[in-house]
């Protein structure tokens, strides 16, 4: 199990385009919280799959102009 | 505030504005009445979309499109969906219902944000006048910057009315992370070690080399080192095609010298390219021999999430095609390899093509294809912007139109969207009125998006349209007789519009050639002239049959070849 976080605008729309992009990975979400700060969404997500399809969804993911920080670890780490 | 926007629509240099207005988008028309901008009124928003992306390849850089809410947004939906596959730069600035009556379903209200989120580089809804004029900015310079791609601002007819903000609002994103990355020197060194080792090195040109414009250094390189280059299909535009040593695109109706070479190298550098199932068929044995280490892949992209996304390289180098090739000729022995017999048995095979393409045509009564693209690239002059509709004359292109200045072949790559040809052709010569454009299209294609023929005299934009008329679908037809034992069912035309007389609907000389010889004069004397011109070019359906065709799932070297051409695309080192 991989933990991706997320930063994005406060912006529901920015949060649409994340699931999009989400829902096409070959990955499992098994867990996902969204939590707020000022103008801030910050996206936690817990992710099971084969390493190849956790690297396609980080990719894909920073490739939204809207994310303005990714980063992926072990699960145990902040979250 | 839309004067604010068309105050930065000229601080972009921006002349044009392709579309058709509405309720919701009428301010920003008007917004446009007497000034230096000129709004191009299409027929359907789709050919709006579609110029926009025929312009945006020519012009180099992004093109705007403005259209209306609901069904105007919605009509763009196809075009926005292309130019994401194909990485094109553009802005698209739909009307919306006023932010009082979001989600309350008035007229003309659609989720266009919702809509076009997985096919948009970028999408942004104004809520607020002071977001407008930076939410533009923002897609203008996104849809351009690293990966060319297209960009929507929904912007609701209330935000549009109301008066100029007297401050701009930021809008938060993250752009720096497209500027490309500095190249990794110690990976260039690792991809000039293996391309000096190399026995069969071969360059895989892909669509980002266009944008790069890294042309020069691929030849450079390819010469240096005596090395074969491919091209996918967006990619045939980068490379000029008299250049000795381009085997062509390489691919599902690619060419068969190219697909021998891309099957046998064993040193790839592949450059702006993503992978593509319509380049390699499949790919098992690519991976597999990555995987084995017989074959070096190196990949370079400015886009990192391409790099491993199909084929997991042995080098992958994020960044600028331009930049990262100047690195490699710079660290390069000119005198590394130079395998003149894996070069020569390439051109063999292209010389067999070439030959039994002849006799087909030959044997065949009335027009070839083939032989007809032969005639047409000599009726047009060497600058000559060729674009295309989706079927079997697309991929006769793919395989025998000679392309001889980057960027002039502008196709639909990655999405095949039939339409396509006519207004990206529009979009073309409105990019560059002084320049030939000519447009290959089939007859299904045509009348998806004919329509737009009235931009023809309306703005004067003459170009030349060559219908391949085999009044079929003919690549599903070609499709039905080898995949669905010969069941044809849907794909035949039986009653055909007559196409010289909807050419005089618009006022646009036609002719029915009878021959080459009329075909060559009729397109050479309108493409000299400057005066449009539509071709209904009479095919036999039975007799178009694109070859070399890898099935769906096959790998590049079980393509089938045309008949009598016998050649093994497995090469043979002695
Ligand atoms: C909008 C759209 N609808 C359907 C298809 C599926 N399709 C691919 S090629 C093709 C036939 C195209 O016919 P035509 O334009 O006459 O070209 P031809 O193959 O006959 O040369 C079809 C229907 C498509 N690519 N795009
Ligand atoms: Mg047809």
């Amino acid at each position: 199990m991989r933990r991706i976080s997320i930063v994005t605008p406060k912006s529901l729309d920015a949060l649409g385009r994340v699931i999009a992009v989400t829902r096409r990975a070959k990955v499992q979400l098994v867990d996902m919280a969204v939590t707020s700060e000022d103008s801030l969404y910050r996206v936690h997500m817990k992710v099971e799959g084969p390493h190849d399809e956790v690297q396609w969804l980080v990719s894909k993911l920073d490739k939204l102009p809207e994310v303005l920080k990714i980063d992926e670890g072990n699960i145990d780490i902040n979250y | 505030m839309v004067d604010k926007l068309v105050e930065v629509f000229r601080s972009y240099g921006i002349k044009h504005v392709l579309g058709i207005p509405g309720g919701s988008i009428m301010t920003l028309y008007d917004a446009l009445y007497n000034q230096d901008i000129e709004p191009v009124l299409f027929r359907h928003e789709q050919g709006a979309i579609h110029a926009a992306e025929g312009y945006a390849r020519v012009a180099r850089r992004p093109a705007v499109v403005a259209v209306t809410s609901g069904p105007g947004a919605a009509n763009l939906v196809t075009g926005l969906a292309d130019a994401y596959m194909d990485s094109v730069p553009l802005v698209a600035i739909t009307g919306q219902v006023a932010t009082t009556i979001f989600g309350r379903d008035g007229f003309q209200e659609t989720d266009i944000p919702g809509i076009v989120t997985p096919i948009t580089k970028f999408v942004y809804q104004v809520r607020k006048p002071a977001e407008a004029t930076a939410a533009f900015k923002a897609a203008y310079e996104i849809s351009m910057v690293g990966r060319p791609g297209p960009t929507v601002i929904d912007l609701p007819r209330d935000i549009q009315a109301s008066p100029a903000p007297s401050h701009e609002e930021r809008i938060v994103v993250n752009m720096e992370k497209f500027i490309p990355p500095p190249v990794d020197e110690d990976k260039v060194r690792i991809a000039v070690k293996y391309l000096a080792e190399a026995r069969r090195p071969v360059i895989l040109v892909g669509g980002g080399v266009l944008w790069s414009g890294a042309t020069p250094e691929v030849l450079e390189l390819s010469k240096m080192l005596y090395v074969p280059i491919v091209s996918t299909l967006p990619g045939k535009a980068a490379v000029p095609h008299d250049f000795p040593l381009y085997m062509g695109p390489a691919g599902m109706h690619g060419r068969a010298e190219a697909d021998a070479a891309l099957a046998n190298a064993d040193v790839i550098l592949a450059v702006g390219t993503r992978f593509s199932d319509r380049t390699w068929g499949r790919f098992k044995e690519l991976q597999e021999a990555v995987r084995s280490g017989r074959v070096k892949l190196i990949h370079i992209d400015v886009d990192k999430s391409e790099i491993g996304k199909n084929v997991k390289p042995t080098v992958g180098i994020v960044g600028d095609a331009k930049e990262a090739l100047r690195k490699i000729i710079n660290l390069l022995d000119a005198a590394a390899v130079s395998n003149q017999k894996f070069v020569a048995w390439l051109l063999e095979i292209r010389k067999k093509y070439e030959e039994a393409m002849s006799n087909v045509a030959d044997s065949t009564s009335g027009f070839h294809p083939w032989r007809a693209l032969k005639v047409l690239r000599r009726a047009a002059p060497r600058n000559t912007i060729l674009t295309t509709g989706v079927g079997s004359h697309q991929m006769w292109t793919e395989i025998a139109w000679e392309v001889y200045e980057p960027g002039s072949y502008i196709t639909s790559a990655g999405l095949g969207t039939m339409g396509f040809g006519v207004p990206a052709a529009l979009g073309a010569k409105l990019a560059a009125r002084d320049r030939p454009v000519l447009c290959i299209d089939g007859d299904g294609s045509f009348q998806m998006t004919m329509n737009n023929l009235a931009l023809v005299r309306e703005y004067d934009l003459p170009i030349v349209v060559v219908i391949f008329d085999n009044r079929a679908l003919q690549l599903v037809k070609q499709w039905q007789i080898y995949m669905y034992q010969r069941r044809i069912i849907a794909t035949e035309f039986s009653k055909m519009p007559d196409f010289l007389k909807i050419a005089e609907a618009y006022n646009i000389d036609a002719v029915k050639p009878e021959n080459y010889a009329q075909l060559e004069s009729a397109v050479a004397r309108a493409l000299r002239n400057n005066e449009p011109l539509i071709v209904d070019l009479t095919i036999d359906s039975e007799s178009d049959i694109v070859l070399p065709w890898v099935k769906p799932g096959d790998w590049l070297t079980s393509a089938i070849l045309p008949e009598g051409m016998e050649v093994k695309l497995t090469y043979e080192e002695d």
